[in-house]
């Protein structure tokens, strides 16, 4: 372990929608090259995390610093420009374009050479060979499953700093979802630092190096993935928040 | 959020308004309906008249356009068509006023449906610019159709309205048009506060959500059409007696267009935008007669201000905004009686669907047979078909070949709203809530068939249409304890997070008590506390004997809880029956699950 400052630093994080505050005290770190998860029930607050550090939520209070630069109020792009990252969830993509288009807008902001552009564009195919299969043919019409690979595949194209996925494996098959956590373990090797949100909580901690819970905009854990796979910490979390709501018996 | 364990069911409904914005209401109809007692003026009467008329209008355009989102530029032209009908009724025919008022609804209402009925068809803009063609129409039959119209000239000598020999005065005829405005604010409030409320809303911003509740999108805007109509008629009806002289040029394009300017003004889609609005837009300036020659300056600078500080209009000011009751979180019976009572059962039987979209092949021969009362599971690659087969179901899509049978109905050629009708509920891939709708309102949408209240017992709040809001309200409540939400009943529906949205689709599709529900991968998204719950919900409600057919990519909900399986590769069957036998099938691991086989999941 190093002593170097981690490339993404959260420290105290305030953030919400209107007068509803969603994160209330949010600190985490991912070191360069690192694996962090980010685990917890739905409404602990993971996504709103990721949207205020990529600066689509203007955050109250608190400090982001990417790669040793403030980022609080930075606009979204510059944000990107500085090789962070975000896919969100819901497949945002361009609808009216090719899918090979979109792929190619993944590429924006990033100078390559054709050789370089070429090899992205095969390890999207390799990827995903629906993709490669239809290329050609708008977003939009893509079935469900397709539109979430196009909108990872795209993210994958930037091959950023710190790369932050929100749900990827979100209506892909078991099959496919098993050659993207794949790629985003192959990716990290190459030099990647990856935040990974999922749902599938056993698969996401056996491939990070670190995890954080969060429950109720707060993190209430931290420790090496190994660590809180056996421990009691993540039962209770997602406990915590069905004991919040009493629903069937 | 913290749960509070309240023991009193509050009143669920939609006003929840303070004690002192009551009052200021309340004062201002007090002042509205004692003003000739403090104006002694004619001048004054007579403009309060003209608003409590334009009021009427922009009441009926504000519920079509700020609500159903249809904008109309030719209203102004209703307005003449209720106006000169009962004018030449009165002059000509010698009616009362009353009657020829009533006939003057009418005709505006069935002059606007016949604009209407084909315009509605077309996108929002196109309709927007049929109703100011039909409006220019409109003026120049007043003029050129002399021998009913009198051109130019007009109709003068209006009689003022009469109960038996005696005349209405000014002040009689200003108090009858308050009261009419009151009514229609009343009227318009209870229909906006309705299951008719929302599906309008729901046509406007999601007709998808719409029509899989149920809703007829033509249908419902025909509905706000002719409501917005008729209260232009009777405005029109008022408008002749009032002025006594009416010719066509009163009722030219910037008439109509002025109505628009007051509800954007007002408000958009607010109770109190039109009044409001007319207050400021009509009222107010013609109390400025000395600054004539600036008006159409300050209706300008006031327009560009309004843009720029208050985009949704005088009531859409932040100010305004009640503030969200918290939701009654308490604890109904274990049971929910809106999911206890069991429903119809229906089987499903889809035979040999082929669907072709541009060069691909969705679907080449889908066949799958669902028992009445079981979960039967469809899975299969991304892109197989999957949600193409729940589409072509519940009508959204319709195939090239092949049938579909809900119990012995064949569904195939019908619309998807009326299979919602015969009970099939569904939820989509990306939930498809409305987002500025409270999540308690949102789930109610989904009872929008299942509600027996006619628009006339809505309108009036009679006893039926009371019920139906107070037990929907507390079934919707119910249904969402049953998904775990009630504490977010009050929350708009965007702000929730992707996996409770889902569960409130569930509900939404819950409350229109399905026969047969399809879920588009409801655990997508669902930690795992969620999923837990999602299976026990998906048992309950199939034990209650709705048919429910689940496309899902989580192997181990799909397993627990469904009692057969199709396998979908490429468009056809690749395998079918019991989970076990299905999952264990080398060509289903090969082409479905890769190496892991059925491990792995969560």
């Amino acid at each position: 372990m190093t002593t170097a400052p981690a490339l993404l630093q959260v420290r105290d994080l305030h953030a919400g929608y209107g007068r509803v505050a969603v994160l209330e005290g949010v600190s985490i770190e991912v070191p360069e090259r690192g694996f962090v998860a980010l685990v917890g029930s739905n409404g602990a607050g993971k996504s709103t995390l990721l949207r205020t550090v990529s600066g689509l939520l203007r955050c109250k209070a608190g400090q982001i610093v990417f790669a040793g630069e403030n980022l609080n109020d930075a606009a979204p792009a510059r944000i990107v420009a500085r090789g962070l990252l975000h896919v969100a969830e819901g497949r945002r993509l361009f609808r009216t374009q090719s899918v090979r288009d979109n792929l190619q807008l993944g590429l924006w902001g990033t100078k390559l050479s054709k050789a370089d552009v070429a090899l992205r564009f095969e390890r999207a195919f390799t990827l995903f060979p629906v993709l490669h299969e239809r290329q050609n043919a708008r977003a939009g019409i893509l079935s469900g499953g397709q539109q979430q690979m196009l909108a990872v595949a795209q993210a994958l194209m930037h091959e950023p700093r710190l790369l932050m996925l929100d749900e990827p494996s979100l209506g892909l098959a078991p099959a496919v979802i098993d050659q993207l956590l794949d790629t985003v373990v192959q990716l990290r090797r190459d030099g990647t630092a990856i935040l990974l949100v999922e749902q599938m909580v056993e698969r996401a901690l056996q491939i990070a190096d670190t995890a954080y819970v969060m429950q109720n905009g707060r993190v209430v854990g931290h420790g090496s993935a190994q660590a809180l796979r056996d421990s009691d910490l993540l039962r209770q979390a997602y406990l915590g928040a069905a004991a919040k709501s009493p629903a069937t018996a | 959020m913290n749960p509070s364990p309240s023991t009193t069911m509050a009143a669920p409904g939609p006003a929840t308004r303070s004690v002192p914005v009551q009052m200021a209401w309340l004062a201002l109809l007090a002042a509205a309906i004692s003003l000739p007692l403090w104006f002694r003026g004619d001048f004054i009467l007579f403009m309060a008249t003209q608003a409590g008329v334009m009021m009427l209008v922009a009441i009926g355009l504000n519920f079509l356009t700020g609500y159903a989102g249809q904008v109309s530029l030719g209203h102004g032209a209703l307005v003449a068509v209720g106006s000169y009908a009962t004018a030449l009724l009165m002059v000509d025919a010698h009616w009362s006023f009353w009657a020829a008022a009533l006939a003057g609804m009418a005709i505006a209402t069935a002059v606007g449906l016949v604009m209407a009925l084909p315009a509605l068809r077309l996108s929002t803009w196109y309709f927007a610019l049929v109703t100011l063609t039909f409006a220019q129409v409109i003026t120049d039959l007043l003029v050129e159709w002399r021998g009913l119209t009198r051109g130019f000239s007009g109709i003068i000598g209006i009689p003022a309205p009469a109960i038996g020999s005696h005349a209405l005065s000014p002040v009689e005829v200003y108090l009858v048009v308050a009261g009419c405005v009151v009514l229609a604010f009343v009227v318009t409030r209870n229909l906006t506060l309705s299951r008719l409320g929302r599906g309008m809303v729901a046509a406007r911003d999601n007709p998808l959500a719409a029509t899989a509740s149920g809703v007829s999108l033509l249908r419902i805007k025909l509905f706000a059409f002719a409501v917005s109509a008729a209260l232009a008629g009777l405005a029109g009806a008022f408008y002749a007696v009032q002025k006594t002289v009416i010719t066509p040029e009163e009722f030219g394009a910037d008439f109509s267009i002025l109505f628009l300017l007051i509800i954007v003004v007002g408000g958009l889609g607010r109770l109190w935008g039109p009044v409001i609005g007319t207050l400021v837009f009509f009222l107010l300036p013609e109390f400025l007669g000395a600054l004539q020659s600036w008006r159409l300056l300050i209706y300008g600078v006031v327009l560009l201000v309004l843009m720029v500080f208050a985009p949704h209009g005088i009531m859409g000011l932040s100010l305004w905004q009640r503030r969200r009751a918290r939701a009654a979180a308490a604890a109904p019976a274990d049971r929910p009686r809106a999911v206890a009572q069991p429903v119809a059962r229906l089987g499903l039987v889809v035979h040999d669907l082929h669907k072709q979209f541009g060069g691909v092949a969705a679907l080449q021969g889908c066949s799958l047979i669902a028992e009445a009362g079981r979960t039967h599971a469809l899975v299969g690659p991304n892109g197989s078909g999957k949600t193409t087969t729940l589409n072509v179901i519940s009508g959204f899509v319709r195939s090239d070949r092949g049938s579909v049978m809900i119990g012995s109905t064949d569904v195939s050629r019908l619309a998807p709203h009326q299979i919602a009708r015969l009970g099939v509920g569904r939820t989509f891939q990306t939930p498809k809530l409305l987002p500025d709708m409270t999540v308690l309102d949102n789930v109610r949408l989904g009872s929008f068939v299942s509600e027996k209240a006619s628009a006339l017992d809505i309108a009036l709040g009679l006893p039926r249409g009371r019920r139906d809001r107070d037990e929907g309200s507390s079934a919707a409540l119910e249904l969402l304890h049953f998904v775990g939400l009630a504490d977010r009943a009050e929350d708009l529906a965007g702000d929730l997070p992707h996996g409770q949205q889902r569960l409130v689709e569930i509900a939404r599709a819950l409350a229109g008590r399905p026969s047969l529900l399809l879920l588009d991968e409801p655990a997508a998204g669902l930690s795992m506390d969620e999923l837990d719950r999602l299976g026990a919900l998906i048992d309950a409600i199939a034990a209650l004997g709705t048919t429910v057919l689940i496309v899902e990519h989580h192997l181990e909900l799909v397993a627990r809880i469904s009692r057969s399986v199709t396998v979908l590769d490429r468009g056809l069957v690749l395998a079918a029956g019991a989970p076990d036998e299905v999952f264990n099938h080398p060509d289903v691991a090969r082409a479905y699950m890769g190496r892991e086989g059925t491990g792995g999941s969560r």
